[in-house]
């Protein structure tokens, strides 16, 4: 007896050091998911508030300052002037909105039906299952961005029609990789306790298997925030998502090419914000890959 | 199961579904809402117009009967008159698809050649300075808009250093070669033109680099995954303990184990190397599938469209088919279904 | 005993963890000797496959370190080795018989070509793309392999040899894809087989056929075998003599049948009780767990668990002293020659 006594001191003692020890070992082997989230935290807020943080909020809709236009980047304007006088800096702060929120939300309206699609497929399985998995493989055999071409070009371009062509693109992988965890979940014991208790299907599904089946799903939410910034951005290059004079990133770096070489500002500054939105998302992901250890696409 | 089973078991389901595809998307172009005679002649067009062009299209004609007349149509070489450039889209298609064919094969070899042995070495080499810049260059790559690398690239080396071409496929001055299988680069070789290779090769680098960019970084990070798992593996140890020369283990006995996963992501990559072929097409004024498209939706072209969006599904299915081969002659596990 | 084979003194590996530094083994000394089977006995956790790998120089090296210590293998130190001598030694001199045989064979390839390439290729250090090919078009170079690797294989009982060599992994059973390892381990015809827990992850029919195959073939060859295992029972059918082995520290050592007459070591007590026997008697398990690595206790590392503790094991390690002849415990109960 005194013998344990003794050990539970010394244990205790030992699991504060140890949870210290913990603590800065994940710190130290995540500093890049940490910058990351700093870097993706500032340019989101950085856009969020724009029309109280922009040098020249003015300039993102229709103005016109001739004379200021093609100044490249200065202290009065960190990344220059358009072909209309407008400041770039504060076209890219309120463009972000745009890019970025179309960004966050396809990847969730992907998610949602797919995980549901998934999770039903999975968990009753048969002939619904069935159906419901043939289709999303019919789906998954038609490349990303022609499903977004198509919707594109019968609804015409607009934001809205964007994030639906690209969520319409992204809910597959969703529900397969639901389907696929729900399949495996299904046979695990915690599972056949609860129906032996007597819970019902819905509950099961969604109060058992999916909080288990949900970290390589947030890992994946995460990496596609950042193809879909990519894909929005190409779509909005293509002059198939918002039209002007409202900025968004890809378009902006469309209008710049007709000035290039020399007036090189108006296309090259937003493709850095592009890149570094998706940089940072990308750094957040896989630190939480990381950290869940899974293995996701 | 041998190879050779598995391999005719593959075969029979490609042909449905090569037919599944091709009806998904005229089902989808057909059902989804929205007048496609409409939105090509504008919203203020006369309602007259858009009668005269809806029946010329054919899309008053109920589903079933387009679905038949589109078949018929299809497999005769008739898809319809393209609005923009007044062809039939199958004659605009063919002559545009080898450049985009050309452009996804290079930029695929440049990902496989350069990603696989980068990936091998980051893996057995990890957390030493080669992985550490390994993995730093495929963060960038797979972070990096494509399309603007592409204006980047141009800028640095056709504008500043003038040692590239700016845009097209081949030299102004120089004819392309005999076309034998419409790849500029084989045909070149094959008929031994070598103004015409050296020129060809000159317009498709750039092109084909930024396109290569992000599954070179996929590709490196998958394999060096790979690799770091399966080196710790009770039969990584057990050769290694009875004698094995550790660089036949990793090149062959690892190599392979590590490299099934990126197999089954390369029918993916090839995907997204179609997809963004529409916006690096654009920037390069390539004359290929991905620019007649992007133009072909700007101005609402509907039955270039429905071409392109068809051809690309049939390609993608055939490299899905292709890889699917390769798949099953690498892990004899597959085939044990 | 003649002069050892294999030869590890003092010993001590620890291993880098983000707690700190575990030190799992603790200045371990063990001895093979020529045509000498021994049994390394010892619960999961203690620290036998660290005692392996270090042997065998496939220790993961970053979070792992040898801190002391040498392993002589007939007088060579094979830690300070360079790697192109010791790559010599590996499948020629001393070889491996795996813990779970259906892992260990890579799966995507057949036993034909990973046998083929270990025997063409064994005991080269780096083996050059064109060397490789050369050999591999070698007709008759391979037709000879592969004739010494069907008669090894019908040595290790294995009914049609040549069928088996197209198979892969996932079509062996767990006996046979034992037996294939076995052949492996032999092929080199090497001095000393390291075996760890060979049967653990096999049916108990087939732990049967295994030990009784490994106990002819070191007998006919004349084979020296160092056998690692948590069963002490297994070791009284193969071994002639068995350390025992606790949290990295040996606690005792003695010839097989002395050491189930009359143990020593509390721990060995303990062990021998917990075995269920067909006698239907209660059988008795050791209270507690094996100590935290990183923060061991100074002394005996059994102490914890001890029922005979006393307040000098706490702080000081006991060391091995010779009790009867060639009967050696590390216990303060003891003293040379006596208890």
């Amino acid at each position: 007896m005194n013998k344990i006594n003794h050990t539970t001191k010394s244990i205790s003692r030992h699991a504060h050091l140890e949870s210290l020890f913990r603590g800065i070992y994940m710190i130290r082997k995540n500093v890049l998911a940490l910058i990351g989230i700093g870097l993706f935290l500032s340019l989101l807020l950085m856009c969020i508030f724009a029309p109280w943080l922009a040098p020249y909020p003015e300039d993102a809709g229709d103005t016109i300052h001739l004379s200021q236009s093609f100044n490249p980047p200065s202290l009065l304007h960190i990344c220059g002037t358009d072909q209309m006088g407008r400041d770039i800096f504060s076209r890219i702060m309120f463009g972000g909105r745009n890019t970025l929120l179309a960004g966050l939300i396809i990847p969730l309206i992907g998610a949602s039906i797919g995980c549901t699609l998934g999770l039903i497929a999975g968990y009753i399985g048969r002939k619904t299952g069935s159906i419901i998995m043939r289709i999303t493989d019919i789906f998954l055999s038609i490349p990303s961005l022609i499903i977004a071409l198509l919707v594109i070009g019968i609804f015409g371009p607009s934001l809205k029609n964007i994030i639906i062509a690209l969520s319409i693109n992204w809910w597959p992988w969703y529900a397969r990789l639901l389907h696929g965890q729900v399949i495996s979940l299904r046979e695990e014991t915690f599972v056949e306790a609860s129906k032996l208790l007597g819970a019902k299907s819905t509950r099961i599904m969604f109060s058992e298997i999916l909080p288990n089946a949900i970290p390589p799903i947030i890992v994946k939410i995460t990496l596609d925030m950042g193809y879909a910034i990519l894909s929005a951005a190409a779509l909005g290059f293509l002059g198939l998502g918002i039209l002007p004079p409202i900025p968004e990133w890809g378009l902006m770096i469309s209008q710049g090419r007709l000035y290039l070489p020399r007036i090189w500002w108006i296309t090259t500054m937003p493709g850095i914000f592009i890149f570094l939105a998706v940089f940072s998302i990308n750094l957040i992901g896989d630190g939480l890959r990381d950290l869940f250890d899974v293995e996701v696409m | 199961m041998r190879f050779r089973d598995y391999l005719l078991k593959r075969l029979l389901l490609f042909i449905p579904t090569l037919f599944g595809v091709v009806v998904l998307i005229f089902l989808l172009v057909h059902i989804l809402p929205g007048d496609p005679a409409r939105l090509a002649l504008g919203p203020d067009a006369p309602m007259s117009q858009i009668i005269s062009l809806r029946h010329s299209l054919g899309l008053d004609k109920p589903i079933h009967i387009q679905f038949i007349i589109f078949l018929d149509n299809f497999i005769h070489g008739k898809m319809g008159l393209s609005l923009l450039t007044n062809r039939d889209v199958y004659q605009d298609v063919t002559q545009f698809y080898p450049a985009s064919l050309e452009l996804a094969i290079v930029a695929m070899s440049i990902a496989i050649i350069i990603g696989i042995p980068l990936g091998i070495v980051s893996g057995i080499k990890q957390n030493k300075l080669v992985d550490h810049l390994s993995r730093v260059v495929s963060l960038f790559g797979v972070s990096i808009p494509r399309f603007w690398l592409a204006i980047m690239l141009v800028l640095a080396f056709s504008f500043y250093m003038r040692i590239l071409p700016i845009s097209g496929r081949i030299g102004s001055g120089i004819s392309p070669p005999t076309h034998i299988t419409g790849l500029y680069l084989m045909d070149s070789l094959i008929t031994l033109n070598m103004t015409a290779f050296v020129s060809s090769l000159k317009h498709i680098i750039l092109p084909a680099i930024s396109l290569s960019v992000s599954p070179l970084a996929q590709i490196v990070r998958l394999l060096r995954a790979g690799i770091i798992e399966h080196k710790r593996a009770p039969h990584v140890m057990m050769m290694k303990s009875n004698g094995m020369p550790e660089n036949l283990i990793n090149r062959k006995y690892l190599f392979k184990l590590s490299f099934i996963p990126v197999l089954s992501i390369i029918g993916l990559l090839f995907a997204s190397v179609i997809a963004m072929s529409f916006v690096v097409e654009t920037v390069f004024s390539w004359p290929g599938i991905g620019r007649y498209g992007a133009n072909a939706v700007l101005y609402a072209d509907f039955n270039a469209i429905v071409g392109v969006t068809i051809l690309v599904g049939i390609t993608f299915i055939i490299v899905n088919f292709i890889v699917d081969m390769f798949y099953g002659y690498f892990d004899p596990r597959v085939r044990y279904e | 005993m003649t002069f050892p084979i294999l030869s590890v003194k003092n010993l001590s590996v620890s291993f880098n963890t983000f707690e700190g530094e575990a030190k799992i083994i603790d200045y371990i000394n063990l001895n093979v000797g020529e045509k000498e089977t021994v049994g390394l006995v010892g619960e999961t956790g203690c620290g036998k496959s660290v005692t392996l790998k270090a042997i065998l120089g496939i220790l993961p090296i970053p979070p792992g370190k040898v801190t002391n210590g040498q392993i002589l293998f007939r007088g060579k130190n094979l830690l300070t080795l360079p790697t192109k001598e010791l790559c010599k030694l590996h499948g020629r001199e001393i070889s491996l018989i795996p813990q779970d045989p259906l892992v260990s064979l890579n799966p995507v390839f057949t036993v034909k070509d990973q046998f083929l390439d270990l025997v063409m290729r064994q005991g080269e250090e780096h083996i050059s793309r064109i060397n490789y090919y050369k050999e591999k078009l070698n007709k008759k170079k391979t037709q000879g392999a592969l004739k010494k690797i069907i008669a090894m294989l019908r040595k290790v009982q294995i009914p049609d040899p040549e069928k088996v060599l197209d198979y892969y992994p996932y079509q062996l059973s767990g006996g046979m894809a034992q037996r294939i390892l076995i052949a492996i381990s032999l092929i080199g015809s090497p001095r000393i087989l390291l075996a760890d827990e060979p049967t653990t992850a096999l049916d108990v029919t087939v732990q049967k056929q295994i030990i009784t195959l490994l106990k002819k073939i070191t007998e006919d060859s004349n084979l020296s075998m160092l056998y690692i295992t948590h069963n002490l029972g297994v070791t009284r059918k193969i071994a002639q003599r068995v350390y025992i082995m606790y949290a990295g520290q040996i606690v005792e050592m003695g010839e097989v049948d002395k050491i189930f007459d009359e143990p020593l070591h509390p721990y060995t007590s303990g062990l021998i009780n917990s075995l269920p026997k067909l006698t239907r008697e209660k059988f008795d398990g050791i209270d507690g767990t094996i100590p935290n690595y990183v923060h061991t206790p100074k002394g005996c590392r059994f102490y914890p668990r001890c029922s005979f503790a006393k307040d000098l094991c706490k702080s000081q390690k006991p060391s091995m002293i010779e009790v009867k002849k060639n009967h050696f415990v590390a216990c303060r109960l003891f003293h040379k020659g006596s208890k």
